[in-house]
């Protein structure tokens, strides 16, 4: 996957609770990225295996409301995405970003 | 400012009110998240996520999800036609008798039939190709290949030359060959798809 603002963005979001699991609506909220580059960007790291997803269980809802998807980072997508964030560090483009400390 | 006060209070304004916050939105976004085909989960992805947003930002967030459309479930969508447009390119380049009768097949049956038996592809692949599930794959065979053998059935020719397709694709080495590159653009395209077109 090519290295990109929003990548580093939700990367970042993602690293930030490696063993929480993430939704979208919140992923896009933290990171500040348009569902219409998140969504797609969440379909390639299924299909690279760095994230797995699941729905939530009906029984635990409270409420009326259908059962949510949610993503989890995988043990790959750890350190696939640690590296995205490593390179980002070094690169120039993305010095604009508060990119913290080393994890 | 009476008039501003009588108008914004009005029972008018109200059910715009009501309806930009309330119903719309969902109804909205019921429409638009059919532009991803039936089976994709992010239909049932954003129906839930819709109650996760806060009331006030819904309108908003629907709009968004017209982007996420365009960037995500057209190209899907885009795709599949492309499938088609393919697999009729495979049929133009088939023997005459039986591209009339392929031609009248529904088009999901027609793609079925030319990806698992001309072009010879696995369930599982021409079932990603199309982005229907397995069994519906092999409901769409028989389906197609059942009204082929009643076509056959009813022009004379054998049950068994309607269904062996592989066997009836061969008028002349020209058109073979014309076939044959129909053919390669498909797979290049499931190639360039990496495999996975839903």
């Amino acid at each position: 996957m090519r290295t990109t603002h929003s990548l580093v963005l939700v990367s970042l979001v993602l690293l930030d609770r490696p063993d929480a699991r993430h939704w979208g609506y919140e992923l896009s909220k933290e990171a500040g990225v348009t569902s219409g580059v998140l969504y797609p960007m969440l379909s390639r790291m299924l299909s690279e295996g760095w994230l797995a997803d699941g729905w939530e269980d009906p029984a635990e809802i409270q409420g009326k409301r259908p059962p949510r998807r949610y993503y989890e980072l995988t043990d790959r997508g750890r350190t696939e995405l640690g590296g995205v964030v490593e390179r980002a560090r070094s690169d120039a483009r993305f010095a604009q970003l508060n990119l913290g400390w080393a994890r | 400012m009476n008039d501003l006060l009588a108008a914004a209070t009005s029972w008018q304004s109200l059910s715009i009110v009501v309806a930009v916050f309330g119903l719309l939105p969902n109804l909205l976004l019921h429409v638009i998240v059919r532009t991803y085909p039936a089976s994709h989960p992010r239909r049932r992805e954003l129906l839930a996520e819709f109650w996760a947003v806060p009331r006030i930002q819904r309108p908003l967030w629907v709009a968004e999800q017209l982007t996420t459309v365009l960037f995500e479930a057209l190209p899907i969508r885009f795709r599949r036609l492309h499938i088609y447009f393919l697999t009729l390119t495979v049929v133009v380049f088939t023997a005459s008798g039986l591209r009339a009768w392929l031609l009248r097949l529904p088009s999901q049956q027609r793609a079925a039939l030319i990806l698992r038996i001309i072009a010879g592809f696995s369930r599982e692949t021409t079932a990603n190709l199309l982005g229907i599930s397995e069994g519906k794959l092999m409901l769409e065979q028989h389906f197609g290949l059942s009204s082929l053998r009643r076509r056959a059935a009813e022009s004379g020719s054998t049950a068994a030359e309607a269904i062996h397709v592989r066997a009836m694709t061969k008028p002349s080495p020209y058109f073979n060959n014309l076939k044959w590159l129909a053919l390669r653009k498909l797979k290049l395209k499931y190639a360039e798809f990496g495999g996975e077109v839903l």
